[in-house]
């Protein structure tokens, strides 16, 4: 007897997990404003779609149903006659069979509200992509002073389904950003991983067409970094579960100068791999390691403590960049005191790492004001700091800096 | 038969998927989750942030940590969500008070590299006032997952990516799935 009435507890149990199951889905509930059409009659039913907007990510194969309710707002009971429409103007149509509408026909009172489920099966085999459709729920549409070859319905909600296919070949490090000096040679990895069960071939090439140029008073700016500069190293085949190195080596001209981007094409033979993805983006900060010290000359009244700050930014490239800048900013400095006496070489007496942590005083785009209130990094500083007792005359500050293209200083006279 | 019962009960939780889906309706997409703070782990508090916490598209969840302050009848909660797809996190603050949970704040920057990449290039391929202005810049774009609830005042209510360079004081929302700039921003007003 003990063992049934668990085994029915259990199975009333199950019953009701399974009405809240997990899920993914969030639904963002959204009250579509209601629409105003001046000058016009409002002669057409009025129906509140929430939401106006759907996006469905889905695999070919896949099939996904999504719910929208549907408001009368109206003064009249409507009766709602649901359309697919595909618009005309996309690099991919769907197929209005991929959806299904229930329910088609049903009238819905004034102020009431009702669900209808829309069901998006994609096929098997369909290319990866970004589908769209309009989903109207009458067949009023917006008047044209001229035919339309697309109807814009008035009581419509967009669905948007993103097919992907889950990529085979894996890019690990999908772009290098690095601080490069000019006469240098740097050499990256590019490591791609094939997680499919067949050989993906590839064929490695520089690829121009996304390249971003610089605009100079006198028109376009040179890259500083030619593509004949740039040599790539790579196999042909990536082999089922393997993991494959394509070696970028870039011979920066000795005159290399400012920002270069440019893109790689993996050229990989993977149609789950979109254009853009198949890339690998070159974004070079190029440096040149100067040969002589900047030098400051100041004067001191009287004999006095001296503090000197050499203040550079430290750039945190982010882990997947293939960065090569390890080496943080440092700085030779000499000081010399009237008549060329004085310390010479110094080192300094204290190290600073600092940043600016903001949390919102700062201005932000206003489509990221949700983050105000978290602590944001918006600048890491290095600090070199240099004490001397310095008696009154003119004195020479020489700073050569490494590993930095920008530095500043201050100096700091008396206590 | 007494032998054969507690397997028999086994395997409809096992079918059922009342393991499988864990405690609390916890998504199939997040591999674990930590409290911590005033408040022990709560059923009700973490299905309904369930409904408003979720990962970067095809993005999972390696770990969630849920950090709570109570102050009076108010529950400040903040969720950092770590994915193995990214270096970075996502960040969401709460505020829970009689039985509502209401979103206040999130910087959300657990993208896939690949996903930012993608964002990137449509910046750039598309931009060319952003071009000109991030030329000035010396430091690396944040990439940002933009909500559907944000998104609507500038565009649609659907998740966007804003790619920003702080240091010039230049952002522009993209809309990935129709590989447009959808608003640009540079310091003064949107364009």
């Amino acid at each position: 007897m003990k063992i049934k009435t668990i085994l029915v507890g259990v199975i009333i149990l199950i019953l009701f997990s399974n009405l809240f199951p997990a899920s993914a889905e969030v639904v963002i509930s959204q009250v579509e404003p209601e629409m105003e059409y001046p000058g016009m009659e409002a002669d057409f039913d009025r129906l509140q779609i929430s939401p106006g907007y759907e996006n469905l990510q889905l695999e070919p194969g896949e099939s996904k149903t999504t719910t929208f309710k549907v408001k009368n707002t109206g003064d009249e009971a409507v009766t709602t006659d649901v359309t697919i429409e595909i618009p005309p103007f996309s690099e991919f149509f769907m197929e209005k069979d991929w959806i299904t509408v229930n329910p088609l026909s049903v009238t819905i009172e004034s102020g009431e509200s009702r669900e209808f489920e829309v069901t998006v099966d994609v096929p098997e085999g369909t290319d990866r992509g970004y589908y769209s459709a309009q989903i109207a729920f009458t067949n009023e549409t917006f008047p044209t002073p001229y035919p339309s070859p697309y109807p814009n319905y008035i009581n419509a909600a967009q669905l948007s389904v993103d097919v992907w296919v889950q990529p085979v070949i894996q890019i690990l490090s999908p772009y290098i950003n690095d601080q490069i000096e000019a006469g240098k040679t740097y050499s990256y990895d590019i490591k791609l991983k094939n997680t499919g069960d067949d050989p993906v071939e590839i064929n490695p090439e520089m690829d121009s067409s996304n390249r971003y140029f610089e605009y100079g008073p006198y028109g376009m700016v040179e890259p500083p970094i030619s593509d004949e500069d740039i040599s790539i190293t790579s196999p042909t085949t990536v082999n089922p579960g393997e993991t494959v190195s394509v070696n970028i080596e870039i011979n920066v001209p000795q005159d290399a100068k400012g920002y270069y981007n440019g893109a790689i094409n993996l050229n990989i033979d993977d149609p789950s791999i979109n254009e853009w993805e198949g890339q690998v983006q070159l974004n070079f900060q190029i440096w040149k390691q100067p040969t002589e010290p900047y030098v400051k000359t100041f004067n001191i009244e009287k004999d006095s403590p001296v503090t000197i700050d050499i203040i550079s930014d430290i750039y945190d490239y982010s882990p997947e960049s293939g960065s090569s800048s390890e080496d943080e900013p440092s700085f030779d400095v000499t000081i010399h005191g009237p008549d060329a006496s004085g310390p010479g070489d110094i080192k300094p007496t204290k190290i600073v790492i600092g940043g600016s942590v903001d949390l919102g005083s700062e201005r932000f785009p206003p489509w990221e004001v949700e983050s105000e209130g978290l602590y944001q990094e918006t600048r890491t500083q290095y600090i070199e700091t240099y004490t001397l007792d310095a008696a009154a005359g003119d004195w020479t500050l020489s700073i050569m800096p490494y590993h930095t293209s920008r530095f500043d200083y201050s100096i700091q006279i008396g206590e | 038969m007494k032998k054969f019962v507690p397997f028999l009960l086994f395997s409809f939780l096992i079918i059922s998927g009342c393991i499988t889906s864990g405690s609390n309706n916890r998504p199939d997409w997040v591999h674990q989750v930590n409290w911590e703070g005033d408040i022990s782990e709560d059923a009700k508090i973490e299905t309904l942030l369930w409904e408003q916490v979720t990962p970067y598209r095809s993005t999972e969840y390696d770990m969630v940590n849920i950090s709570t302050s109570r102050s009076g009848d108010a529950v400040s909660i903040r969720v950092k969500a770590g994915s193995s797809q990214s270096p970075y996190q996502d960040i969401y603050d709460f505020s829970y008070q009689n039985g509502i949970l209401v979103m206040t704040g999130y910087l959300l920057e657990a993208i896939p590299a690949t996903d930012k990449i993608k964002a990137l290039d449509i910046v750039f391929s598309q931009g060319e006032e952003i071009r000109q202005a991030i030329t000035q810049s010396r430091s690396e774009p944040t990439v940002k997952r933009i909500l559907p609830q944000t998104s609507e005042k500038f565009y649609k209510p659907k998740t966007l990516l804003s790619v920003t360079w702080q240091d010039v004081q230049v952002s522009a929302l993209v809309d990935v799935d129709s590989y447009t700039v959808v608003e640009i921003w540079n310091g003064d007003e949107n364009t």
